[in-house]
């Protein structure tokens, strides 16, 4: 890359004690990204996002903030923006107090401070709030509050520890789309950090999956939903249905012959962890077909219908293979809502482009 | 049946009442007392008085108690000060630092709350006699002594009302490019307030009554106004002792007034 990212770790690691919280941490995040660190609880990514806010020492490896390293800079040094998962907005002060403290601390002249502040109330729909105190607004407003003041500081860095997890579910889905069009108006660069995959999926550019203290892997939405390189990745985000199973041939056009524990032969699509002879599928449940059994040809798995379970806008099957197994397939529901029913012969299409071969670690 | 009803509802209530009321005669009938008592004329102590008179005031003012008066105020607002910067000093301490000896360091800030208060004040007479420091005796030695007396007070409102502010407030502030002095400043010190404030007053009331530390502290010339009375008393009651009481009580309750309205600390005392 040509130019300087905006956030580069290097071999980031924290340990508290004897707990490795994060382990070896590289990423980058370049100019006006939108960057997601998506993972369970306890998995470092608050921890990750301390670090480059400077509130946790990192015990080995660099933060970089525009190319230069912060890892002996204070907070007050450092250029981020951080907005709180609890908000943390200052309670004696106003709406007003609040934004306009960052800009005070970095003692901006009186009128370009009124325009800056005003200018954030406005982009975050606030105007007419600014000598409201903290607790008389609801928590949806609270949080634009928190975010105006982060971003009237203009920051190399916009970090999100978990901002939305407060709100309730309407307004949290309609507060992501309002953010990322602020943050792509901004053009600021950002890091969100969440456990909530429909999040991390809608909003970023890129994600990075991380558990126990490491990620597991980096990409766009699409590569990790589509190709995730873990069985960690595909169960943590959407459904997944996991199938043991043993090789029998690699070949060199990236596929492979496989057999499941229950006897069914498979080719799947090998993927960058497939190693070690304890392997698996993977394959989501909307990526499998069902078709009348009368259709049966050779890429074709016979099974029974053992679960409908109608969803709305989709029919969930449980389907017994022949060889004992039973997975999942998502189907829209079509005409008749529910398609198959109970004790229902069907044939399952599993292609190989979709079953993907992962090491089961 | 509805009449018995309303009697068993209400019975509980009036005896609730009735005990309040009398918790709060016990409290402040013995004032009244002497709130009317200090405006008898009689040379003698008379409840009721036969006769009104403002005499015992005017009989205050004069140099033998206005001096005592004066020691007393300012003695009560330099501790005061005092034991709230180094109390605070040792909340912050022991509330937001893990040190060896920390655990020590918080049982010596509340120990003199547990050591009777005269037999501190016979340690640190002798104290001064053994290192030749008698000379200190009078105001230096009362300040040092009313200052140690009421520190825990304060470190314990402070202790308390720190524990109540949410670190992340402070995390924000530095985020936003304050140093460490001005997150203090604008931020930690406007939130702990109230207990600041709450073990300011706290100390100044204190020190402002103390007679078993002032005891052995005062010298001729330099004594304080509890010290006064108890030297009065010798010679027996008098409606004038009722005066001084009463004015004293105005000082204490002004004082505490005007630290209730700057920092607000019944909200530390009862909640927001």
């Amino acid at each position: 890359m040509a130019t300087i990212p905006d956030v580069e770790l290097r071999g980031v690691t924290k340990r508290f004690g004897s707990v490795e919280a994060v382990r070896d941490v590289s990423l980058q995040i370049s100019r006006g990204e939108f960057f997601t660190l998506l993972g369970p609880s306890g998995c470092g990514k608050s921890t990750t996002l301390n670090m480059i806010a400077g509130f946790v020492d990192p015990t080995d490896g660099l933060v970089f903030l525009r190319g230069e390293c912060v890892n002996y800079r204070p907070p007050f040094e450092r250029n981020t923006a951080m907005v709180f998962q609890n908000y943390a907005l200052f309670p004696h002060m106003t709406v007003w107090d609040n934004v306009a403290f960052g800009l005070r601390m970095r003692r901006v002249s009186a009128g370009e401070l009124r325009r800056r502040v005003d200018e954030a109330l406005e982009k975050v729909r606030l105007a007419g709030f600014e000598s409201r105190f903290p607790r008389q607004l609801s928590g949806g407003q609270q949080q634009r509050v928190a975010l105006a003041r982060a971003i009237v500081t203009r920051p190399a860095v916009l970090l999100l520890d978990e901002p939305l997890s407060n709100l309730d579910l309407k307004l949290r889905e309609a507060m992501r789309l309002e953010l990322k069009a602020l943050q792509r108006e901004l053009g600021v660069t950002t890091l969100y950090v969440t456990h909530d995959q429909s999040e991390a999926l809608v909003m970023s550019d890129r994600i990075a999956v991380m558990n126990h203290g490491r990620i597991e892997q980096l990409g766009t939405a699409v590569d990790i939903y589509e190709r995730p390189a873990t069985p960690f990745v595909a169960s943590f985000i959407g459904t997944t249905n996991f199938l043991r199973v043993r090789a029998v041939e690699m070949w060199t056009d990236g596929r492979a012959s496989v057999v499941t524990a229950g006897g069914l032969a498979l080719e799947a699509t090998v993927g960058s962890s497939a190693e070690g002879d304890r392997l698996m599928v993977a394959i989501r449940p909307e990526k499998i077909q069902l078709l009348s059994p009368a259709l049966t040809d050779e890429g074709f798995h016979r099974g029974v219908v053992v679960h409908a379970i109608y969803l709305g806008s989709m029919v969930r099957y449980i389907v017994a293979l022949d060889g004992g197994e039973e997975i999942a397939v998502d189907q829209v529901s079509g005409d008749n809502a529910v398609t198959w029913t109970k004790g229902n012969q069907v044939a399952v299409r599993l292609s190989p482009q979709h079953c993907l071969l992962m090491s089961d670690r | 049946m509805p009449v018995q009803r309303m009697i068993k509802r209400a019975l509980p209530r009036a005896a609730f009442t009735l005990v309040v009321m009398a918790i709060y005669a016990f409290m402040f009938l013995p004032i009244a007392v002497v709130l009317v008592t200090s405006v008898g004329a009689s040379r003698y102590l008379e409840f009721p008085p036969r006769a009104l008179s403002l005499r015992w005031y005017q009989a205050v003012l004069v140099k033998d108690w206005i001096e005592p008066a004066r020691v007393s105020f300012n003695l009560a607002l330099v501790s005061a000060a005092i034991a709230t910067l180094l109390g605070s000093a040792g909340a912050f301490a022991i509330v937001r630092h893990r040190f060896l000896g920390r655990d020590a360091i918080a049982a010596l800030l509340h120990s003199p709350l547990a050591i009777p208060s005269i037999v501190a004040g016979v340690a640190i007479l002798q104290f001064f006699t053994v290192v030749g420091a008698k000379w200190l005796l009078g105001f230096p030695a009362l300040l040092l002594a009313h200052a140690m007396e009421t520190i825990p007070f304060v470190t314990r409102t402070v202790s308390v009302s720190l524990l109540g502010v949410d670190r992340t407030l402070e995390q924000a502030a530095m985020n936003l490019g304050a140093r460490r002095w001005q997150t203090l400043r604008h931020v930690t010190l406007p939130l702990i307030k109230p207990g600041l404030f709450a073990g300011a007053a706290f100390a100044f009331v204190i020190s402002f009554n103390n007679v078993n530390l002032s005891l052995f502290l005062v010298r001729p010339g330099v004594i304080t106004l509890p010290i006064r009375i108890m030297n009065f008393l010798e010679f027996g009651v008098a409606p004038v002792l009722a005066a001084v009481n009463i004015l004293s009580l105005a000082a204490v309750l002004v004082v505490v007034a005007v630290a209730e309205r700057v920092g607000g600390f019944t909200k530390f005392l009862y909640g927001q």
